[in-house]
């Protein structure tokens, strides 16, 4: 679609076939599937309802729609870090478990949460601080308030929007943590 | 001298403790090729309670091995992270060890045949050698270790999962979400656990005073609240697992490393062989 079509010069199908083609990309790899195919679906029938009262343009319905299924994805995704972590919280005493989330959920951040994270440079600057924690963090030495976080933190990802007073607040919870 | 099913018949079983089952993967090729000898020939048994205590000290650290080959390109590196990272390192530098016998030997770091060796040993390869016999016996008429689960362990047939591209394992034992059978299996054994609270003042060293104690007060408080589902969870039925093992070998003698042994199996009328180091 170009920067010069308006919303009356495409079709529904055409608009369709951008969303499927970005959701393909977003679905390249099977690690990075944000929103399962029905629930893709529901999100096309969604946005059909706006297309019938539109009240924005296809571009920015598009961006939006896009945006949606990214922080639904990372959403999922953060959840499991979430879970994750209360695990190894509960179970304090295994270093084990302690080191496979800590490592597991950079992992996670650097290789699937990244890639989605288009939704603001605070979000990408967030990000960049929790990788950062994530790597200076041992589990022989960490403690459950450092964890706990670490936790909160990760958790700020899911939010729609992170003001720059959110951010500076968590860079200095972070930084704490080594 | 081949074995046959009346070689097997001929001599009480083994009961394979887990620090045997852990050597027989990790342990040094001597220290391998002895329990080998050892278990050739002999009907072999184990637990879910072993199983467990297995995947916790080595599937679930191989799991980790397997996240820091995937953070760190170098040999070095990973070697550097296992030292500065956990308070134990033992377990982690055996497996370590051991995937480098299997794959390079003394040759160069090949991460990606690192990387997936370690995915096989997660994805079924450790846990078949749980309950495989040595070659030596492939002829017997007892084609594996035969595991028993008189504590109905929860935890131990508990898989590794794959959710969103990573391995997972839960090891971890919550007394109040876990409906095993290990109370009803220690209020039953009460006489071998009064035994080793006799025998605490006449302990000839203070180890096994220290063994015998952790043990007793874990019995003890769930005696004195009249609960035994006490014993359950993640601490106490570890502080409990030697005992337990001990117990649940019934007549076959247990096989072991593990020094804590020769202070339980006497006062519970149990037999054991350790394996121990040639210095």
């Amino acid at each position: 679609m170009s920067e010069k079509e308006t919303y009356e010069d495409i079709s529904f199908q055409q608009f369709h076939k951008v969303l499927q083609e970005a959701y393909a990309k977003l679905a390249s790899t099977p690690e990075t599937v944000p929103v399962s195919p029905e629930e893709f679906e529901s999100c096309i029938n969604t946005l059909n309802k706006l297309w019938q009262a539109p009240k924005a343009s296809p571009k920015d319905l598009i961006s939006s729609a896009l945006s949606s299924l990214a922080r639904k994805s990372i959403k999922d995704k953060l959840d499991w870090i979430d879970e994750r972590f209360s695990a190894a919280i509960e179970n304090f005493e295994n270093e084990t478990e302690l080191g496979l989330t800590l490592l597991q959920s950079r992992r996670m951040l650097r290789e699937q949460v990244w890639p989605l994270c288009m939704i603001s440079p605070c979000h990408e600057r967030l990000l960049t601080f929790l990788i950062n924690a994530l790597d200076r963090t041992r589990p022989k030495s960490i403690t459950k308030s450092q964890l706990n976080v670490l936790k909160e933190n990760i958790v700020l990802l899911a939010e729609k929007e992170i003001t720059v007073e959110i951010l500076e607040e968590a860079e200095y919870a972070l930084l704490t943590i080594e | 001298m081949p074995c046959s099913p009346s070689n097997e018949r001929e001599q009480p079983p083994l009961f394979l403790e887990t620090t045997i089952q852990i050597e027989r993967v990790v342990g040094l090729p001597e220290r391998k090729e002895a329990i080998k000898n050892r278990i050739a020939c002999r009907c072999l048994r184990t637990s879910t309670l072993v199983l467990r205590e297995f995947k916790e000290r080595l599937l679930h650290k191989c799991i980790f091995l397997l996240e820091l080959v995937l953070r760190y390109e170098h040999r070095a590196d990973v070697e550097t992270a296992i030292s500065q990272m956990f308070s134990d390192t033992k377990i982690l530098l055996q497996l370590w060890a051991q995937v480098q016998r299997e794959t390079i030997g003394d040759g160069a770091y090949d991460r990606e045949l690192v990387i997936e060796t370690l995915k096989s040993y997660i994805e079924g390869g450790l846990e078949k050698r749980f309950c495989g016999k040595p070659k030596a016996s492939v002829a017997s008429c007892i084609p594996s270790v035969e595991v028993s689960n008189d504590t109905s362990c929860e935890i131990a047939p508990e898989e590794v999962r794959i959710e969103h591209g990573f391995y997972v394992l839960n090891v971890y034992c919550n007394r109040r979400k876990v409906n095993c059978n290990l109370p009803a299996f220690i209020e039953k054994h009460e006489n071998a656990f009064l035994a080793m609270q006799r025998r605490i003042p006449n302990a000839k060293t203070k180890d096994e005073r220290d063994e015998l104690s952790k043990i007793v007060a874990v019995y003890q408080d769930a005696k004195n609240r009249n609960d035994f589902n006490r014993v359950k969870g993640q601490r106490n039925c570890n502080t409990l697992s030697d005992a337990t093992i001990a117990l649940e070998a019934r007549d076959a003698i247990i096989y072991t490393t593990d020094r804590d042994f020769e202070y339980i199996c006497p006062v519970c009328n149990r037999r054991f062989i350790r394996e121990t180091t040639k210095d």
